[in-house]
């Protein structure tokens, strides 16, 4: 290569490989330039979960570097201790590991710490003063668990500077008060905030929500036994109704009373341009089934409803009055509860015209003909198999109908595929002859609850697969997958 | 964006080995550089020089901007969601689909004349062809030296041992 790529592109490059850590570590060995600009992206997040078979072998190196980077003074400290060997405390560093992490999870590192040290709160103590002392966090993870660190680390000195330019925080309800509290006086620019409810709500974590300056993202979520009132905390939700765009709530307790009157809050939320509700029940949606249908969030481009969805009637008239800008609708159908007919998909695309990801079932083939037809944005078409039409109708109407900019679709399965190699090829000529020539995707999600093997590999049926491959070389089919979710 | 006023106005950019190119000012102004350059100076019959672009490259920059004259200006969404797309459009990938020195020469006028998308196609390129490779391979792909001393090497493996496989 006679033209080499400075530091600032290749950070641009490894930018687009931070979550894949095995390459990321390739790049490391590279050589010295690949290796100091590849470290920062490769430490910035290090509490990526793993697989339980390999979970002790990461945290057990993890440890070790960072027990390796703890400053002299702590080292001799955990030496006196008995906690550490000589030989442990001899190891210095390459880099200052801690220094590129921007992201740190307390219950992790206290799970960490746990599993490979059974329960060693003087080393805790140690690597948590080393991250305040080292560290410019941008992202805090912090649950209550019974293996999360029970320490004061925010009153660590520096702690300060650490989280001064915090903008994104997740954390459960009933954190100690003092932490939120300490918090609220260093932390202005949380950007996304993601609560999880629990026991009881710490006093400060109101002061804190009040405290910021720019909160854009709001995650709420009530857990399967959390009896958690969240009254007393909306008022400081409400503070920063014009400016969070984008607001998740998840609500899987089974506790009615608990709720009753306290999700219609989200109607003041008039900015909003993503909502996402996650209701494990279709009586969840009672409470807000009457003000839904009123609401007018102008800016809206994306909803979402992953588990269960509120009254069709009351969806139309929600989609009459907020359709209009919608770029990605997410409708969820399980059983038993599926829909009769194509009524409100027809309605979807008659008031969502800019749709550009639709999420739904459909019954009859003419109704997603029509769809098509109507909603002439649209990219991507996401669909259970199972539950409505079979595969071969999906793939006749989408090579057929679907409008120009149209280039993926994303199939569900709970069971097996009935595609033949046929149906592939005829598919995949008819694609080639369209007008507008743009090459497909194409994704089968398995979502079996039995995690097995032989169900993927059902779909990953030999013939289809040589068929697939013979149409990617042709340049007709981009990208084929399957996942298991 | 094609804007009314500038429509159909040209500006002259000059490569570094002198080779002059008339382009439309809304082809330009797909370059941020470029775009600021000529709201600051006006309208001019003096050429740009470009002192870190040559003719060839300039020619396929340029190329670039002009199929996406019409694109929306990207706006400033922070670079988490930038960068969750990794797919790169049929078009562009032809474009790109050139010899390893012109696509790292891309990169650079990408970022020297700052049109962003440009620089994000061409950066997912390289990282979708590093994917996946050991060290060895990177560096027999990209023809790179390997400076370490072994020794180095071996620590920076040990350190970071529990990215190496997960």
């Amino acid at each position: 290569m006679s033209c080499q790529l400075p530091a600032d592109c290749l950070n641009e490059i490894f930018e687009y490989l931070e979550k894949d850590k095995v390459t990321l570590h390739s790049c490391l060995l590279v050589n010295r330039l690949w290796c100091e600009i590849s470290v920062r992206i490769l430490w910035r997040n290090i509490w990526i979960p793993v697989g339980y078979e390999h979970r002790l072998k990461v945290e057990t190196s993890i440890l070790n570097t960072l027990i390796a980077c703890l400053p002299n003074k702590s080292k001799t400290h955990l030496l006196e201790k008995g906690i550490l060997n000589s030989t442990q405390i001899s190891k210095s560093c390459f880099f200052d590991y801690p220094s590129f992490c921007k992201v740190l999870s307390i219950h992790m590192i206290g799970q960490m710490i746990i599993d490979v040290f059974k329960n060693q709160k003087y080393l805790a103590k140690e690597i948590m003063k080393m991250f305040m002392t080292r560290s410019y966090l941008k992202k805090l993870s912090y649950y209550n668990n019974p293996n999360t660190l029970n320490l004061s680390f925010i009153r660590y000195p520096r702690a300060k500077d650490c989280f001064t330019r915090l903008t994104k925080l997740t954390c459960s309800s009933d954190i100690k008060s003092v932490f939120f509290y300490k918090l609220s006086q260093i932390s202005f620019n949380i950007q996304s905030l993601t609560i999880e409810f629990n026991g009881t709500i710490s006093e400060d974590l109101k002061n804190l929500i009040i405290s910021q300056n720019n909160l854009k993202n709001l995650s709420l979520s009530q857990p399967f036994f959390s009896m958690t009132d969240w009254s007393d905390i909306i008022p400081s939700l409400i503070k920063h109704s014009n400016t969070i765009i984008k607001l998740k709530i998840y609500w899987e307790a089974c506790n009615l009373l608990i709720r009753t009157k306290k999700l219609s809050f989200i109607t003041k939320f008039l900015n909003l341009q993503e909502l996402v509700l996650s209701f494990q029940r279709n009586d969840h949606f009672d409470e807000i089934n009457n003000i839904l249908q009123y609401s007018i969030f102008p800016h809206l481009q994306i909803l979402k409803f992953p588990y269960r969805y509120p009254k069709v009637d009351i969806l139309i008239k929600f989609l009459k009055n907020n359709g209009k800008n919608l770029k990605e609708f997410y409708i969820n159908y399980t059983l038993p509860i599926l829909p009769v007919n194509d009524l409100l998909n027809l309605k979807i695309s008659r008031y969502c015209p800019n749709l550009k990801l639709l999420s739904t079932l459909f019954k009859k083939v003419e109704s997603l003909k029509i769809f098509f037809n109507r909603c002439q944005q649209l990219e991507c078409f996401e669909t259970h198999y199972n539950y409505g039409l079979s595969e071969r109708d999906i793939l006749g109407a989408l090579a057929e109908y679907s409008p120009k900019n149209f280039f993926k679709l994303k199939l569900l399965y709970y069971s097996y595929s009935q595609l033949t190699p046929d149906d592939l090829e005829e598919f995949f000529i008819n694609w080639k002859n369209r007008l507008q020539q743009k090459s497909f995707y194409f994704t089968m999600i398995g979502k079996f609850n039995n995690i097995d093997d032989s169900y993927i590999n059902r779909l990953k049926n030999d013939e289809n697969m040589k068929m697939i491959e013979k149409y990617k070389k042709l340049g007709i089919i981009k990208k084929f997958e399957i996942i298991n979710h | 964006m094609t804007s009314e006023s500038s429509e159909g106005k040209k500006v002259t950019l000059k490569s570094c080995d002198d080779v002059e190119f008339k382009v439309e000012i809304p082809v330009a102004s797909r370059s941020i550089l470029l775009k600021n350059m000529i709201e600051d100076v006006g309208e001019t019959d003096q050429s740009i020089p470009l002192p870190n672009v040559n003719e060839k490259v300039l020619k396929k920059v340029l190329e670039w901007c002009q199929h996406h004259v019409n694109d929306p200006q990207p706006t400033n969404d922070d670079d988490d969601s930038r960068r969750r797309n990794t797919e790169i459009d049929d078009w562009d990938q032809r474009f790109l689909n050139v010899e390893q020195d012109m696509l790292f020469e891309i990169i650079l006028a990408a970022n020297y004349l700052d049109i962003k998308p440009l620089l994000d196609i061409g950066c997912k390129t390289v990282a979708n062809m590093i994917k996946g490779k050991s060290p060895e391979e990177i560096r027999n792909t990209f023809n790179i030296v390997n400076d370490f001393t072994p020794e180095e090497e071996e620590q920076i493996r040990k350190e970071n041992e529990w990215a190496e496989d997960r």
